[in-house]
């Protein structure tokens, strides 16, 4: 027992030490974000500013819509994450446990997906909604007018597909425990509902996981909006942020500001996603 | 009891989802909408989409109350601002814009860019507008002609960039130097700076020229001294003729490494908050007009100064620019001309100055803008007409890239000046020959 | 005999709605990553510029891959890049993860801690970065100074650059690694441990005996999307040092945006895609042929 705690203590201390590294730039952001410009130029480093105070967060938010702003970003991540959740673990549990016809030529093609850096695909997708037919003036052969471009069905619909997600999918419920599947057949469960019923409930885990992934990756996505958007009401937040690099100089101070606060919503996210991970759904699922 | 709680999980999770989708896609109908009375030809207002490079949020207000006082002005235009940051990120939003066919009417980009889209038809020849122009004798001559390509003019100037020397005055009085004459020349610049260069064992803590020693804008730096020793640009746009490996160009690469060799304290052009001058441990760099404004703030206040540009067999600059230009896809070239003209009347100009403190480039201006400040506005005013600028040619970002890395290998001493310079040539050199 | 033809009719019953199950997931797939796949495809083997029509090229490109030195080099850069990050990435996600596989009261606040970097965009990462690594007065060399070492140029210098953006990286994607790890571990039936423990078998040899066997699914996965992420690492080299200095840290994906989005050779990026694609599958397919032995675990 006394070995116990003493380990247990060590344990506190060895991993309070790590989180602090890990935490060192995340600091340096957050002390950043209550410093003046001329503090951060003094060739002298503090950790801690000299005088905390809110002024740069203040002007900041005061520099453009960023009500907007974040209206957008949430809106887009939400749909594209609730969406992809759904679609990909249908998916993913059909792939792990359905036996059909093509089914290892379309996992591979899904998998060569997943090798094609994003960049890579940005033009010919971006295309492909510039020329979509029936849409923002275009007519059935995709001429004519701008398509899904600037619109949020055409910012959104590609950040649906994710063969990642399947995959990740596929592999958590490869692990499911093959009884549950027996059990569902006796019952006389269709493959609808035995995944509805019975691995969409105890999913918990994969999909807390995977939603932060996603939320994470769509929140953090530059490239994309950048491309797809043009107006200033459809602006996220991470399109806003560059607002304070110009050509001559960055705004560090009010960047970190802005900064803190588009990190925080997927911070809140994390929390809240973060107990599932450790809740044995399997093991519960047998018991 | 554990399934109807999964349903309604799902069931909810659907609803909000589509909620969601409702909320954001109400905006996007809405701008279906507007673009669709863009096309109905009864509709009564043009609509203009003007796109700038650029997020700095005081030129954004700058541009925002233009664009209100032009809308007033002519209120059958209606002008839907846009902005980019500078560098990768705007080329790719033009580059998918035109792919697309959904660029904007209106731009407002680099001298630069004038060599790869002009050839491919991206912006306008203004010829026949600019002939009519009134304003045109008034406007600056070495500014028009910078906007022009093979004598037809595609850009009319709005920002003046003219790399300018500027050094920290406080630095010269604390090494003996006299801070009311910084240097002229190249001899002088080194004497100079051997003199401010400080050192704690091997490692500089103090120098006297801040140069950037990697990264992607070195040619600008390169450009400069390139031109202090006669030779006009890195690439001879009328005759595709190669100039960057000249005997004057490989001189003014040696005398950059040359300074180097010295001490300096190393930095990437990619990011301008590394150079050591914005901190005070360098007392001379090359920059702008919007970098000084910049630095002239806070600890350095009041410390530091703008100097005419230097020469070595000349005294000359590199001036960048940049421009508006008339989208080669437009449909009211009418209007945009209206609007081109507008921001580049004398008021706009004037507005310019005092709002952001960009120079103004109409000879009408002239003395009052250098009445305002003597010393520095002369310096900035001969930097404009001296300046020529980037190669206007269709490979004009391969020669970036090759001068930069060639500048590279002389910084860091893989190779010497004329080695490398000659292999940057045989690079553009293909790229000619692949025309 | 008699057994296969039963599953053999299971087969087909099944048939239907597996594809109604894959249908959404799919459909978004094919549109706008497969149909685009093939078009960059097709653009490799044409002199695509971005606007003009392109005329087809045949193998030019890809001939043309060969004698180019930044692309070569760029191949190398991904490789080091890619084997330096990966495995001690995953192996200190790995350890974070039974570390913090236990029970007690701080355990949200670690998790939080190791975790935040990856939820932060790599734009605002990287400049924060830019910062620790600054030559002058960089955090970093406050340390090595304190230590009373001798102060680096980090990304300035051409041995120091790409270990740099490694290390960043490390940090960055080691609390995706540790998530990933985490809900892996939850899925390993307690039971198991609570037998090893009657056995009397220590931490080691559970770890060897039950957990890493048990983990190699998740181990399996994390390493095909590792390989993958790295491959294509591109925002970090391009926000700190722009490929330099001397080209030592610019990778694939890098060239292929310099090459097709700022030099307006589409074709001929296009073509580096598909190389990029070509050994990617490669790669990953021998990791499928070595690592899927495990896959089929018996959990029963």
């Amino acid at each position: 027992m006394k070995k116990k705690k003493w380990e247990h203590s060590i344990w506190i201390v060895g991993m309070t030490v790590a989180s602090l590294i890990m935490m060192i730039p995340i600091i340096m952001m957050f002390s950043t974000s209550f410093k003046t410009m001329e503090e951060i130029k003094s060739p002298v480093f503090h950790l801690l500013p000299e005088h905390f105070s809110l002024v740069n967060y203040q002007n900041a938010m005061s520099n453009g819509n960023w009500l907007i702003y974040f209206r957008n970003s949430i809106c887009i991540t939400g749909t594209a994450v609730v969406f992809s959740l759904l679609f990909n673990s249908i998916a993913g549990y059909a792939f792990a446990r359905l036996k059909f016809r093509g089914s290892r030529i379309m996992f591979i093609l899904l998998m060569v997906g997943l090798m094609m850096p994003p960049q890579v695909t940005m033009l010919p997708t971006f295309l492909i909604l510039a020329k979509f037919p029936l849409m923002g003036g275009n007519n059935l052969l995709g001429a004519g007018g701008t398509g899904l471009v600037n619109t949020c069905a055409g910012l959104v619909i590609p950040l649906i597909s994710g063969s990642y997600g399947v995959f990740m999918c596929k592999q958590f419920y490869e692990n499911f425990p093959r009884s549950l599947d027996e059990a569902a057949e006796i019952d006389g469960a269709g493959k609808w509902r035995t995944y509805f019923m019975i691995y969409l409930p105890n999913s918990k885990a994969i999909l807390a996981t995977l939603g932060l992934l996603k939320a994470v990756a769509v929140w953090n996505d530059y490239m994309w909006p950048l491309v797809m958007t043009n107006s200033e009401s459809m602006k996220t937040v991470q399109l806003a942020l560059t607002m304070f690099k110009t050509e001559s100089g960055v705004q560090w101070n009010q960047m970190m500001a802005a900064a803190v606060l588009a990190a925080l919503p997927m911070f809140v996210l994390f929390l809240c996603a973060q107990k599932y991970f450790i809740q044995g759904i399997v093991t519960s699922g047998l018991k | 009891m554990r399934r109807r709680g999964a349903v309604l999980c799902v069931v909810s999770v659907i609803c909000a989802a589509l909620l969601g989708l409702a909320g954001c896609g109400n905006q996007g109908t809405e701008d279906l909408k507007e673009s669709g009375a863009v096309n109905g030809s009864d509709s009564a207002k043009t609509r203009l989409v003007f796109l700038r490079v650029g997020t700095e949020p005081e030129r954004k207000t700058y541009w925002e109350e233009a664009i209100a006082a032009f809308m007033e002005a002519n209120p059958d235009i209606e002008i839907e601002y846009q902005e980019c940051g500078y560098g990768d990120d705007f080329e790719t939003k033009l580059n998918t814009g035109f792919a697309s066919g959904t660029a904007p009417d209106v731009i407002n980009f680099t001298m630069a860019s004038m060599g790869t889209r002009v050839p491919l038809g991206q912006y306008t020849a203004l010829d026949e507008y600019v002939n009519n122009w009134k304003g045109k004798d008034d406007f600056m001559q070495n500014a028009l002609s910078l906007g022009s390509v093979r004598d037809s003019i595609y850009g009319i100037a709005v920002f003046p960039d003219p790399r300018i020397l500027i050094y920290n005055k406080e630095l010269f009085e604390q090494a003996g130097l006299d801070p009311s004459a910084p240097p002229k020349t190249w001899d002088e610049l080194m004497e100079y700076h051997k003199k401010l260069v400080k050192k704690e064992g091997d490692s500089v803590v103090q120098t006297g020229f801040g140069i950037p020693t990697s990264g992607s804008n070195m040619q600008h730096y390169f450009s400069v001294f390139m031109e202090e020793n006669g030779v006009k640009n890195l690439v001879d746009e009328d005759n595709n003729q190669v100039l960057c490996n000249t005997a004057e160009a490989v001189e003014a690469a040696e005398f950059m490494k040359q300074i180097a060799d010295e001490g300096i304290i190393r930095w990437d052009s990619n990011n301008k908050d590394q150079n050591p001058f914005s901190s005070g441990l360098a007392a001379m760099t090359l920059g702008n007009t919007s970098d000084f404004h910049n630095w002239n703030q806070g600890a350095m206040e009041g410390k530091i100064a703008m100097a005419a540009p230097m020469t070595n067999k000349e005294q000359r600059t590199f001036c960048g620019m940049s421009f508006l230009f008339m989208s080669g896809e437009t449909q009211y070239k009418e209007e945009v001309w209206k609007f081109i003209e507008f921001i580049s009347s004398s008021e706009q100009m004037w507005k310019r100055y005092e709002d952001l403190g960009i120079p103004p480039l109409r000879e009408s201006l002239k003395d009052r803008f250098i009445q305002i400040s003597p010393e520095d506005n002369e310096a900035i005013y001969d930097s404009i007409n001296y300046g020529t600028g980037s190669p206007k040619v269709a490979y004009a970002n391969s020669v970036y890239n090759a001068v930069n890395d060639a500048l590279e290998k002389v910084m860091y001493g893989v190779e010497d000046a004329k080695t490398a310079l000659d292999t940057a040539a045989d690079v553009i050199q293909q790229e000619i020959d692949n025309q | 005999m008699n057994q296969k033809n039963i599953a053999g009719k299971r087969k087909s019953k099944s048939d239907k709605c597996a594809y109604a199950m894959i249908f959404p997931a799919y459909f978004t797939f094919t549109v706008f990553i497969l149909i685009p796949i093939f078009v960059v495809f097709y653009y490799s083997i044409t002199n695509f510029n971005m606007y003009s029509k392109p005329e087809l090229a045949g193998l030019k490109n890809y001939i043309n891959l060969f004698g180019d030195g930044d692309f070569i080099i760029s191949i190398k850069n991904t490789l080091f890049y890619t084997i330096l990050t990966l495995f001690p990435q995953l192996a200190l996600g790995l350890l974070v993860a039974i570390m913090l596989y236990r029970k007690s009261r701080l355990l949200p606040l670690f998790r939080t801690a190791f975790y935040i970097p990856n939820v932060m965009s790599m734009v605002c990462i990287s400049m924060v970065w830019l910062w620790i690594y600054d030559p002058t007065f960089g955090v970093l060399n406050l340390i090595l100074k304190f230590f009373g070492c001798a102060a680096e140029q980090w990304l300035q210098d051409t041995k120091m650059a790409m270990p740099c953006i490694i290390l960043m990286s490390i940090w960055k994607s080691c609390g995706y690694s540790m998530v990933i790890f985490l809900s892996g571990l939850t899925s390993i039936p307690d039971s198991l441990y609570e037998a090893a423990s009657l056995d009397g078998a220590g931490p080691i040899k559970k770890f060897y005996y039950i957990t890493w066997p048990m983990l190699r699914p998740t181990t399996f996965f994390l390493l095909v999307t590792g390989i993958v992420n790295s491959f294509s690492v591109f925002e970090q080299v391009n926000i700190m040092t722009g490929g330099g200095p001397l080209k030592t840290t610019t990778t694939i994906v890098h060239q292929i945006y310099r090459r097709g989005f700022l030099e307006f050779k589409m074709g001929y990026a296009s073509a580096m895609s598909v190389m990029l694609l070509a050994f990617s599958i490669l790669v990953t397919a021998f990791v499928f042929k070595y690592g899927s032995q495990g896959q089929d675990v018996d959990v029963s």
